[in-house]
Formats: structure tokens, sequence, C-alpha cells
């Protein structure tokens, strides 16, 4: 007996919690995979996947249908408040005093994932998609997409005149939705 | 309305480098512009589809219990206090609860030091909760509770030491900190004939709450004499400036 997303959107807009738990647990794992691949921390992920499920039930309004998937939303969310969590953590560091302290025992209770984690996160290309792309295209990508770096910020990490960034982008966007899209004829995953 | 000017701005909008008013400009910018809408709705359908395709990592043990937990909680007090509902086209500067804050940080540390102090892990199993982990390790060393000065009165603190291959750690949970200004904190002090230590600092949840866990790396053979807290105009401070609100001789 599964709920559609439009359905367990619609009885948590209505205060039933039990929808809430279940949308939480049908995209707990991708939103804390995506959350780690922008923040890179374990705590920072799960601090913005708490995030995104508390304004999704506090602000029950905010998502419209008509607008598209409630994944894309939820992704999109997720990607806002890994930002602001991982600028707000630059920023007041001192928050991190004390956990810094204490972290080389971390990897001790969290070895698995840990290791795992820090495997993947040398990986650059997170997909084939990426990969087929030119370097250049594959750091814009990343640096666009999972760095969340500003038009001067890529600018400036590419050597490229500010005023060339957005076509570069618009042409690595491109290529990446062209080989993306042969991949996904037959239906998408999640949904 | 296609003014370049604002269609430039589109990544550092996406990317959330505008300041408050550059983000309101945009927006108004956005609302005419079909160019900009299309290429941002564009923009977050492929991200969607790469996140998607992220390499899947296994969320931390008992994530669902905490969040939905500190979700809900949270929601009985907005109850009792309602707070404004902003509602931002984008996203920007919402707080996360404090309180999800402590919990979420407080459980991979007191479980590091637990492994590392006590060295049994049943209790990182059996006791997820914050307040039960940071119980154990002051029930584990020998704790002192801290005096409030005149004006505290209805604040409370207890701390214990442990000591492990040399090094000294320090935890203290605070009950009723409730008393700071825009930018203050609570400061930890260990002193030393006099001679303050920096131990950590204690953000306090909404309610008052708060705990630290504070390894001190350099000092592990000094018996100190006395415990502060105090409130610090800035985290940063190496030394004191502000008002004592509890100490303790030890």
């Amino acid at each position: 007996m599964t709920r559609t997303d439009s359905e367990l959107y619609e009885g948590l807009r209505a205060g039933d919690k039990a929808c809430l738990e279940m949308l939480y647990r049908k995209y707990e794992k991708l939103l804390y995979s995506y959350a780690y691949k922008m923040t890179s921390s374990h705590e920072r992920s799960e601090e913005v996947v708490q995030d995104v499920f508390m304004k999704v039930w506090q602000k029950k309004g905010a998502y419209d249908e008509a607008k598209g998937k409630l994944s894309t939303w939820l992704i999109t969310i997720t990607r806002n408040s890994a930002i602001d969590i991982s600028r707000r953590k630059k920023i007041d560091t001192y928050e991190y005093d004390e956990r810094d302290d204490v972290n080389p025992d971390r990897d001790h209770f969290n070895s698995p994932v840990e290791k795992q984690a820090e495997h993947h996160e040398d990986r650059e290309i997170i997909n084939e998609a990426i990969q087929k792309l030119n370097e250049e295209q594959q750091r814009i990508v990343t640096l666009f997409y999972f760095k969340a770096y500003s038009q001067s910020q890529i600018a400036e990490a590419l050597d490229v005149p500010l005023g060339t960034v957005k076509s570069r982008l618009r042409l690595a966007l491109g290529h990446l939705r062209e080989n993306m899209d042969p991949a996904r004829k037959g239906g998408t995953q999640n949904e | 309305m296609n003014d370049n000017r604002y269609c430039d701005r589109l990544i550092d909008y996406y990317n959330g480098h505008l300041d408050q008013k550059e983000e309101a400009e945009f927006e108004k910018h956005l609302e005419e512009c079909p160019d900009c809408q299309a290429e941002l709705a564009e923009w977050k359908a492929l991200n969607a589809e790469l996140a998607r395709d992220t390499e899947q990592v296994e969320p931390p043990r008992g994530m669902e219990d905490r969040v939905l937990g500190n979700i809900f909680a949270e929601d009985t007090e907005r109850e009792e206090n309602p707070m404004d509902e902003r509602d931002t086209a984008r996203h920007k500067n919402e707080k996360t609860t404090k309180t999800g804050f402590y919990k979420k940080l407080l459980i991979p540390l007191a479980a590091a030091l637990l492994l590392s102090v006590i060295g049994n892990i049943y209790l990182w199993n059996a006791q997820q909760q914050t307040g039960s982990l940071s119980e154990a390790l002051l029930e584990d060393g020998e704790t002192i509770n801290l005096a409030p000065t005149s004006e505290s009165e209805d604040m409370n603190a207890k701390m214990a030491m442990h000591e492990t291959n040399g090094s000294q750690t320090l935890v203290l949970q605070a009950q009723n900190f409730t008393d700071l200004n825009e930018g203050e904190v609570y400061q930890v002090w260990l002193l030393k004939d006099e001679q303050p230590y920096r131990a950590g600092t204690l953000v306090p949840n909404d309610s008052g709450e708060g705990y630290t866990v504070f390894t001190l790396d350099d000092a592990e053979d000094v018996n100190w004499d006395t415990v502060a807290i105090t409130v610090e105009p800035s985290p940063q401070n190496q030394a004191p400036q502000g008002d004592i609100v509890m100490s303790a001789d030890f």
C-alpha cells in the first residue's frame, strides 16, 4: 500500500505526521547522499536533511505540483540548505572548535561509512554523462553544481574571462544533457 | 523585460552569492524574464538528475529518530509560541534550530569520547539520546557542581574531567543558560593560579540547555584549581573579558 508523493504531501499539509515520516523514509538516503556530495561532511549532511524536512513540515503550502516533481523540489531545497549551512559553518567556525578536538576518534565508530565516503569523495566524476565531457567542462559542472561557486569564482578557478563563464556553462550543461538523455530512455528512477 | 545586467546574475543567484538587496532585485527581474526563468528551471531539473545519480551514502544510525524527533518537538514549541513565517523565494537566512544542531553535534562527540574514554560500545548502541550520553560521561567522572553568581541564580551546571593517554577532557552540562544578548556566547575556562585556559564554547538551545566536551591537548599535567563560565562578546576570545556567571573550585 504505497502512496504517491502527491498523496503524502497532501497528507502532511493536513498535519498528518505519518505522511511526513513516510516521505522522510522514502527520500532520506537520496537527500543525505546528495547533501554529502555538497558538504563532504556527515554532520552537516544530517543537519541539512533535518533542515529540509523541517521546512517541508513547517511551510506546508510551499510546494506547487504544477512546478514539477516533489522530489525535484526536495532536491532544490536540499541544495539551498547545503549551501547555507556550509557557508555559515565557514564563518562561524567557533561552533566547531570542540568537535574538531575529538575528530581523530570519529572514524572509529563510523568507519565503514566514512571509508566508503572517502573513497567516493576522491572520485571527481559522479556519473558517465559527466565523464564524457572534456576536462574543462567537467570542472565547470562540478564548480557550478557541487561547489556552488559564484560566477567570478568560476572565472578565477578556470582562468577564463568573467563574461565567458555563462556561455561556457551553457555549453557544458548542453553536452551533459545530451549525454544523459539517451541513458534515460525507458523512464526515470525513483518515481 | 530582458535586462542583461540582471540576467548575468543568474549564476550568483542560483548559488546564493547575492546579498539580500541584490537577491530581492533579482527576483523582481526573474518574475519578468522568461529567459532566466527557463534557464533556472533547466538548471534545477538537471541538478535533480545529477543528485539522483550521486553515489549513495548510508545515513548514520539513529538519524531518522533524531531528525523527526526534532521536527515534531519544534512543532510543539511553535504551537506554544508561533513564529513569523517568512516565505522566502530562494531559501535564505533560515536558522536551523539550536536544539537540532546541538543534539546532532553532541552525538558524534559523545560517541567518540565514549569509545576513547570509557571504551564501552554498548552505551552508544543503547543510548542515542544526547542527554543520556552526556549523563553517562558525567557519571563516569567526578562531578563538580558549579555555583552561580548572584545575577544568575537559576542557572545549573555540572562538569567532570576525564583523563586518557595524558590528555584531559572536560564534559560540562548546563541548564537555564538563557541570558545571552545577540552575538554573545558562554565560554568555559579552567584556571590555575588565576591563569585562564580556554576550555570550550557553550551554545545553549532555546530552552537554555547546552553541553560542551572539550579536550585540553597541551595541558595534561595541570591540576586546575577553578572552573568558571563567563559571558563573552566574542567566541574567539583567548582570555576572559566578560562577567563570570558560574564557577567552582576543584
